[in-house]
């Protein structure tokens, strides 16, 4: 059987392929756990993304409950990592969530890691401060507790060595549905509040947040969204869901969900019979902004113009409710005719960045989700998130793109890594 | 000639084709063939005998060359053997590749098969669950 390991290594530490190995294994067994759990469920019955801190009045989406929101951003949204100095007594393992919280009926919590936001110049620490970082390093240790039981503890301090402070564990830690949970945080000092996240991934029925439309499903496998290919070729059954940072992926991984994006916005094109051959078909990036006062062209309108004439990924203020899900295209904005789209990621360039939470609608529901504030824990780098469930709209299908930014007071660059294919001449000639 | 007699010249005839194939390849490989260690040197401890015998192993295995052809037939038979199991495992990684709609150069949605390869299960295990 071997000895058991509680280690929390530097993500620095581990190769791309362990790191992969951690999050697939994860995911596997969370699904297993699923399974085993609702005995007449099937792979394709269920999803995983990662799960959202909230609280009782959150709005979207809530998968356990903060024990204090009264001094963070957004106290009522609290979907975002941040820990209310209310909830940490300096050098004690403090609690984080509400007592006697619980995982909810139907989901399966699997922590693999933890980061921490602190150290990136612009989290703000409240609305409207001027972003001045936390401590850095003032995180100490992390425990997770299933009822009385201490499933796991991890000293961290040592992750701070490294200029990314990100922690991926020996051992992820798994949560059953309907089990009490409790995670600790010890701090070395109590008075400001701390921006440490979970790396972590909930499974879920699919349609309890959100449901993958046929040709996400058809994209990953045949066989339904849970497909056997591995990313990089090698026969590792390979298990969709979430988003991640576009360090954590190689090469290989990026360019194969590209193609498998690109392929399926063709195969959209042939079954709608836009064209007969892909002979006919283009793709290229989309393009979005101000669709009345362009010069040029664009594929997708925006509600407010950042600026006017804009051909670029934008967000006005005036479109964004902070720590709330906002639209960030026009009002019943669809796909143009004739065309289709496919979305596999997003970035972000916005000066100080702080987004939350990404989710990919359409008129009538949501079609993919994602709590992506993992990828901003590279420092220095403009964040960049890239999923394996890639989502896609056809022609005419309405395309509604939300995103939740702690601070809606000032204007956001959030781009989506969206291709967008086309017969030749409507934009791109062929000759 | 009688149909015996006519058998009997066929089967030498043969013979003598077989035999002076031999010849040519035996003058195409070199006399002096090193051959691989049998034992581990003499300092070396004496490897402790396995509890059980491994299974047999499934991909064929090439035993080094030697002079001369004690068993020409079966040494023919072996060489036939490699190649065909070559063939076989060159035809299965062809058919293993991919599961993913992939694009023809030029046009064209083509839909690989699923592979029959097993997954790897990884060994990560777990708190709690």
């Amino acid at each position: 059987m071997g000895y058991g390991s509680s280690v929390i290594h530097p993500i620095q530490e581990l190769t791309l392929d362990k790191i992969y190995k951690i999050k697939q294994a994860t995911k596997r067994k969370l699904l297993n756990t699923a399974m085993e759990s609702k005995k007449n469920t099937r792979e394709t019955d269920w999803v995983i993304r990662e799960p959202v801190p909230g609280s009782t009045a959150s709005t979207d989406v809530e998968d356990f409950k903060y024990r204090n929101t009264s001094n963070i951003v957004n106290t009522t949204g609290a979907q975002h990592w941040e820990i209310d100095n209310a909830s940490i007594t300096a050098d004690d393992l403090s609690s984080i969530l509400v007592a006697n919280e619980a995982v909810d009926d139907n989901a399966f919590i699997g922590i693999y890691g933890i980061f921490d936001l602190s150290p990136e110049m612009g989290e703000l620490t409240a609305v409207g401060d001027t972003p001045t970082p936390p401590p850095v390093g003032s995180l100490v240790s992390a425990a997770f507790h299933r009822g009385g039981s201490r499933l796991a503890h991890w000293n961290c301090e040592h992750l701070y060595s490294y200029k990314n402070v990100i922690g991926i564990a020996d051992e992820p830690v798994i949560f059953e549905q309907d089990e009490k949970i409790d995670f600790k945080l010890c701090f070395t000092e109590g008075s400001e509040n701390k921006f440490v996240g979970l790396r972590a991934y909930i499974c879920e029925p699919i349609g309890r947040y959100f449901s993958p439309n046929r040709y996400m499903m058809d994209a990953v496998s045949k066989d339904g969204i849970y497909g056997y290919t591995a990313l990089d070729g090698t026969f590792v059954r390979h298990i969709p869901g979430g988003i991640d940072p576009v360090q954590e992926l190689t090469v290989a991984e990026i360019n194969r969900i590209k193609k498998l994006t690109m392929d399926t916005i063709v195969k959209m094109q042939l079954e709608d019979n836009v064209v007969r051959s892909p002979d006919d078909l283009v793709i290229r990036e989309v393009q979005v902004g101000d669709e009345t006062n362009a010069t040029d062209f664009v594929d997708l309108d925006v509600q407010t113009a950042q600026t006017s004439g804009m051909q670029n990924w934008a967000q006005d203020d005036d479109d964004l409710t902070s720590g709330d899900l906002s639209s960030i295209l026009a009002s019943g904005e669809m796909v143009p005719d004739g065309k289709s789209i496919g979305i596999f990621g997003f970035f972000d360039k916005t000066a100080i960045p702080d987004a939350h939470l990404l989710s990919l609608e359409t008129g009538s529901g949501m079609l993919f989700l994602s709590q992506i504030e993992h990828c901003y824990a590279y420092l220095g780098d403009v964040p960049m998130g890239i999923s394996d469930m890639p989502t896609f709209y056809k022609q005419t299908d309405k395309i509604d793109p939300k995103v939740a930014f702690k601070d809606g007071s000032f204007d956001k660059f959030f781009g989506l890594r969206a291709y967008i294919c086309e017969k030749w001449g409507d934009i791109v000639s062929l000759d | 000639m009688g149909l015996r007699d006519w058998l009997a010249k066929a089967r030498e005839s043969a013979v003598g084709t077989i035999a002076s194939g031999l010849v040519t390849a035996e003058a195409l490989i070199p006399e002096e063939v090193p051959e691989p260690p049998i034992s581990p040197p003499e300092q070396a401890p004496a490897p402790p005998a396995p509890p059980s015998p491994p299974p047999a192993p499934t991909t064929p295995t090439v035993t080094p060359p030697v002079t001369g052809f004690p068993d020409p037939m079966g040494f023919l038979q072996q060489v036939f053997s490699t190649i065909n199991s070559g063939v076989g495992q060159i035809t299965r990684s062809v058919t293993s590749v991919g599961a993913s709609p992939i694009m023809k150069e030029g046009g064209g949605v083509v839909t690989k098969s699923v592979p029959t390869v097993a997954p790897k299960e990884e060994e990560i295990k777990f708190r709690g669950g």
